[in-house]
């Protein structure tokens, strides 16, 4: 019997594939191995149909690999009990609509904590822990449909994080948020990250995005893994992006151009290399 | 498995068939259900009509199958309670308190229920939705109308979808709706997503019919104009056969059943 581990929620796929049943009978995903360690911030990107969602929703536990194993923290993810699953990983899906089960933002997000049976004043406590720290208080009477689709993702997000998982996997965050929105959004994910310790993986379209706030990229394409390194080895490699459609950021693509060994992947270290660069030149 | 009452596109002699045949069929076949004293056969015989006029395979909506499979046997054992009393014999047990009599009827009503729900099947799965639509329009219904229709069955396996990401939002929330496998639970997991599926389906039909708005779905009856038509159907001499026959074939059943048929008994295990 795996015994499960949360003190070191380590992720591990190892030898995964997986094919859709009949009738799709798609291999969305040929044979990946990959490890990512407790309190890793992660971006998965690649194209539509890359396997990326396919990936995150076998991590999660919605469907089960056809060949292989993925466990975390030493226990398989299929063979969790359904209570035990959504403290392990927590998954927070795109549509913010689709995660409403309850008629005020403060039941809402504290649905799931009584699902797995924590007493109504202590989730009561911990929802509004969380509402203060996502700044929901003002709204706990609302009804979640009241509220505007970034402040529904905040509820959202509250709902999976009141369950205190150790992997946190966010399904495309920023799709349909303004630029501020979206940045709020993978400020938060960070600090969750840094402060609470929880292992990141965001699924996302969003380049400048993942070179800003994320350690790690992990780039599908065709149910494989093309690419897994920094943001910077991974953008440096532009042929092998662009069979998964994928181009760097505009920052990095400056620092292609300019043949830099080490790309810049914020303004503020492109700016650092072109003045640089400026009074190289100006001392020539 | 698909989305139960999605199209599956082919190019089998079933898919062929104008929507009006099969609309025709399905209902004769339904009726026939009811006449006939063993609708266990029309069952099969569905399922093998599907399968081998249509290629579409029994995994394809077998969750149709097993979400009946609660009301067959609350059905079942109701009647059994319910009916006339001699007791019966289950396995060499005997029993008396159940009825046989009710058994019979518990089992006959199940598959006439299931024989209609998978009338339904063959109808939708191999019929475009907008060529139903298009053959309501010929047979006199209101353009938009007939569109809403087609747009409806078109809607519904899209809105299947939806609540499987529901229930895996459930299910990400602790709720164990999609784990499960108790009936009752699923059923309570289906009940919680209603809230987000209905408001969800509000809003895509409110942006839909705005976007035919703007695509000038009303035009030509403001304008009064003729409406064009791109794809038409029509019916065919195999369709005039096949409505023909099916018409014939409940004739001879109404008639044979009339002068008193025999029923197969469902089970040699259970006895009078």
């Amino acid at each position: 019997m795996e015994a499960l581990n949360l003190q070191d929620a380590e992720l591990i796929v190892r030898n995964m594939r997986f094919v859709y049943p009949p009738p799709k009978k798609l291999e969305a995903i040929k044979r990946v191995d990959f490890t990512i360690r407790h309190g890793e911030m992660v971006a998965l990107i690649g194209h539509n149909g890359s396997g990326k969602t396919t990936l995150s929703k076998l991590i999660s536990g919605y469907l089960k690999p056809t060949e292989g194993t993925i466990k975390i923290g030493g226990m398989e993810v299929a063979k969790m009990h359904p209570r035990v699953r959504p403290t392990v990983v927590g998954y927070v899906f795109q549509n913010p609509d689709q995660q409403v089960f309850k008629d005020s933002v403060l039941e809402d997000i504290m649905f799931g904590l009584l699902n797995l049976h924590t007493p109504p004043e202590a989730a009561e406590k911990k929802a509004r822990e969380y509402m203060e720290r996502l700044e929901l208080t003002k709204y706990a009477d609302l009804h979640p449909f009241r509220l505007g689709k970034g402040d529904r993702q905040r509820v959202a997000f509250a709902g999976i994080l009141v369950m205190d998982p150790k992997i946190l996997i966010v399904d495309e965050p920023t799709t349909g948020q303004d630029p501020e929105k979206a940045r709020e959004i993978m400020r938060l994910l960070q600090q969750l990250n840094r402060e609470n310790g929880i292992t990141v993986i965001v699924v996302t379209h969003s380049m400048d995005l993942v070179a800003e706030f994320t350690k790690r990229i992990i780039v599908m394409g065709g149910g494989e893994i093309l690419l897994d390194g920094t943001p910077k080895e991974v953008f440096s490699q532009p042929e092998i992006l662009a069979k998964t459609y994928v181009q760097p950021p505009q920052i990095a693509r400056l620092g292609l151009e300019m043949q830099w060994k080490d790309l810049p992947m914020t303004v503020d270290e492109a700016v650092e290399r072109l003045t640089a660069e400026v009074q190289k030149e100006s001392v020539r | 498995m698909r989305p139960l009452y999605q199209f599956a596109a082919g190019d089998s002699f079933i898919h062929r068939l104008d929507p009006r045949t099969k609309l025709i069929f399905a209902l004769l076949y339904m009726i026939a259900a009811f006449i006939i004293p063993y609708p266990w056969w029309m069952f099969l015989a569905i399922i093998l009509i599907l399968w081998i006029g249509a290629g579409i395979k029994i995994s394809d909506y077998l969750v149709f199958l097993l979400y009946m499979l609660p009301l067959v046997f609350t059905l079942t054992l109701i009647q059994m309670l319910i009916g006339p009393r001699p007791g019966i014999t289950i396995f060499g047990l005997g029993i008396p308190f159940l009825s046989y009599a009710g058994w019979l009827t518990g089992v006959r009503i199940s598959f006439r229920l299931a024989t209609t729900g998978m009338g339904f099947v063959l109808f939708s799965m191999t019929t475009d939705p907008f060529d139903t639509g298009m053959s309501l329009y010929k047979s006199g219904l209101k353009y938009n109308i007939a569109y809403m229709f087609a747009f409806a069955l078109r809607f519904f396996p899209l809105l299947q979808e939806e609540l499987f990401v529901i229930m895996s939002a459930l299910q990400a929330r602790a709720y164990a709706a999609v784990g499960s496998s108790n009936p009752f639970t699923i059923v309570r997991g289906i009940v919680s997503s209603v809230t987000p599926l209905g408001v969800g389906a509000l809003r895509r039909s409110q942006d839909i019919a705005l976007a035919m708005e703007r695509r000038g779905l009303g035009f030509p009856t403001e304008l009064g104009t003729t409406r064009v038509i791109f794809r038409d159907i029509r019916l065919r001499f195999f369709d005039y056969f096949i409505m023909v026959l099916s018409a014939l074939g409940l004739i001879v059943m109404i008639l044979h059943f009339g002068w008193g048929g025999q029923a197969w008994d469902p089970g040699v295990w259970i006895k009078r």
